[in-house]
């Protein structure tokens, strides 16, 4: 029917499958975030560090253009679990945090600001599918950022080096990996989280901003300055990092006293308050007692 | 008049079946013990503001529990097909309910294909749905700078967009001015009379339950207060006297019993009569003399919904 014929009419046609349909949350997002020049050349340019890891990969491999450029193989930075850490640091808690700080505070508080919660949930379309549709926007923009090319990184060190360094060194893909998803997903839960839970985008990024860093420098209060050796639990960056390092099998040059297990308590622990609140708060109408 | 049961209309389905249903919010109860059958084209819930009637929509919506009875929308279980439910309805809620930062049409888009449709055909429906609701020249203007009546429409528009079985109108022409209510009315009958969809239509506006609906089913404090099939009543096009009398009530009554009217009390004073084909107002007041009873006033009255849900309230022990 044209669009002149104002008429109500019947739809017949095909259907999405249900499955599927989580993923128009995220299509519609990327649309959005895109749409800044600003934002497209803060993503370009956190691809800046894995470029830089892939020169010093290529260098490091390559003795011909080493004694070219006058440096010695003991100077050159090795690419072992340190460099992968380092880049790890950079790309999740650095570069990964600011992407979250701009992207995360918008998904969920601009529905509830104006009472759009109903009009999703008015559909064939679970209160599950929003959120999961929600959390893959930021875990495909953060994995574009993090594991993505330092799996790279790791397969042309892999690729350069020979099948020995690969044999050797998988503990440390596997560590990158899986540390990445272990910090995308904590930011993306904390990010939805906060979101969920005010009707302000400026707001939540204040509440995401706070939540790691006074969080954090509370932890170091009670860990640095009261001796509380649990306090890093509250620090949830350096709680990750040790994970990381546990992983990569390294010890970081900041190393908390907090035992590995306690560190997973601590970020496994913060999802599950993540997913409560996120299941007390993304329904089409909060019943008020 | 309170109905344990409403009827649905002989030759439709039934659209809407309660069966006993409860729902407690928060430990309060709600909604209590309602059964009710409806088949029309356009239901309208009608009641006084926390009569139940929103919290009725949402629990066929799925958005809040049953604690006691059931429900059924087109046969569908409300407690375990609430998604076959929703891919069946196109809900307008009574708040208002946006996303900033989206223009109208990426906004009906986007509900279109959560509904299911795919990416094009969502889009040239959002397109559609905004031109007949009147919005074809604002559908890339912000959400955020649309006025209240137009916000309405949008919400109609994405209510309509994907084409349901059943459209659930929360008070429609809540904050409208005149004009904008009667294009909101206009354009609420055009769908009803498109005859691809019902309607169920939430209002404390008897104004636009009058208008646009077939059947009523007035709520009061969570329950069944009355039900009525106004399609039938203006078929019937029953007209009836009302009359204020003094004086002894019941010598009156009888004499109205052998004039073979049919009669009923509207109040102290107050009889509704009906006359029987041959009898005129004459025998009436014939009637009257003879029972020593004087007539002080004597109204020409049609049944209107107002009365209906007048007496429903009446009937429940309560004021508005």
């Amino acid at each position: 029917m044209a669009v002149y014929e104002r008429a109500y009419k019947t739809y017949s046609g095909p259907l999405t499958p249900e499955w599927s349909r989580f993923a128009i949350l995220p299509r519609f997002a990327f649309r959005r975030v895109f749409a800044s020049r600003l934002f497209l050349a803060f993503f370009v340019l956190c691809f800046a560090p894995p470029v830089v890891g892939l020169a010093m990969i290529y260098i490091a491999n390559n003795l011909k253009l080493l004694e070219a450029l006058g440096i010695r193989v003991t100077e050159m930075q090795l690419v072992d679990a340190g460099f992968f850490f380092t880049l790890m640091t950079i790309q999740c808690q650095i570069l990964g945090f600011v992407l979250t700080l701009v992207v995360g505070p918008r998904l969920i508080s601009t529905d509830a600001a104006h009472n759009a919660m109903p009009l999703y949930f008015a559909r064939p379309f679970t209160r599950n599918e929003y959120v999961l549709g929600k959390l893959t926007v930021l875990v495909v923009l953060l994995s574009a950022i993090t594991w993505v090319p330092l799996v790279l990184l790791f397969a042309t060190q892999a690729y350069f080096a020979g099948g020995g360094w690969l044999a050797d060194n998988l503990r440390i893909g596997a560590g990158v990996l899986v540390g990445c998803w272990i910090w995308l997903l904590t930011m993306a839960l904390a990010a939805l989280a906060i979101s969920a839970s005010v009707k302000r985008a400026a707001t939540a990024g204040i509440g995401l901003f706070g939540l790691f860093f006074i969080l954090a420098a509370f932890g170091q209060i009670l860990s640095g300055a009261i001796g509380f050796r649990w306090g890093d639990m509250l620090n949830l960056p350096r709680a990750i990092s040790r994970i990381w390092a546990a992983m990569l099998g390294m010890t970081p040059p900041d190393m908390t006293q907090l035992p590995v297990p306690a560190a997973w308590l601590a970020v496994l622990g913060f999802w599950g308050i993540c997913l409560w609140v996120l299941a007390r708060k993304v329904r089409a109408y909060e019943i008020v007692k | 008049m309170a109905p344990a049961a409403g009827t649905g209309d002989g030759g439709m389905s039934a659209v809407i079946e309660l069966q006993n249903l409860g729902v407690r919010l928060a430990g309060r109860p709600i909604l209590q013990d309602l059964t009710a059958t409806i088949g029309g084209r356009a239901i309208g819930l009608l009641g006084p503001n926390g009569a139940g009637k929103t919290t009725l929509l949402h629990t066929l919506l799925g958005f809040f529990p049953v604690s006691s009875g059931g429900a059924r929308v087109f046969g569908h279980d409300v407690r375990t097909e609430s998604r076959a439910i929703r891919s069946l309805v196109g809900y307008m809620p009574e708040n208002e309910s946006f996303i900033a930062g989206m223009s109208a049409v990426r906004f009906v888009r986007l509900m279109a294909e959560l509904s299911g449709l795919p990416p094009e055909a969502a889009m040239e429906r959002a397109h559609e749905a905004l031109f007949y609701v009147g919005l074809g020249e604002a559908r890339y203007r912000k959400l955020e700078t649309f006025s209240l009546g137009m916000k309405q429409r949008v919400k109609l528009a994405q209510a309509i967009a994907h084409a349901p079985k059943l459209v659930v109108l929360d008070e429609p022409t809540n904050g409208l001015d005149p004009p904008a209510r009667l294009k909101m009315i206009r354009l609420i009958k055009e769908i009803r009379d498109s005859g691809h969809t019902r309607l169920v239509l939430s209002s404390h506006l008897l104004r636009d339950v009058e208008e646009c609906c077939e059947e009523v089913v007035v709520l009061k404090d969570g329950r069944l207060a009355a039900y009525c099939n106004l399609e039938e009543e203006r078929r019937a096009d029953r007209h009836f006297l009302e009359v204020e009398t003094r004086g002894d009530g019941e010598r009156f009554a009888s004499a109205l019993h052998g004039l073979g009217c049919e009669w009923a009390r509207s109040g102290a004073d107050r009889i509704k009569i009906v006359l029987p084909p041959g009898r005129g107002v004459r025998d009436l007041y014939r009637a009257a003399e003879e029972s020593e009873v004087e007539i002080r006033r004597l109204d020409h009255k049609r049944d209107s919904l107002q009365d209906i849900f007048l007496k429903a309230m009446e009937a429940n022990g309560g004021g508005l």
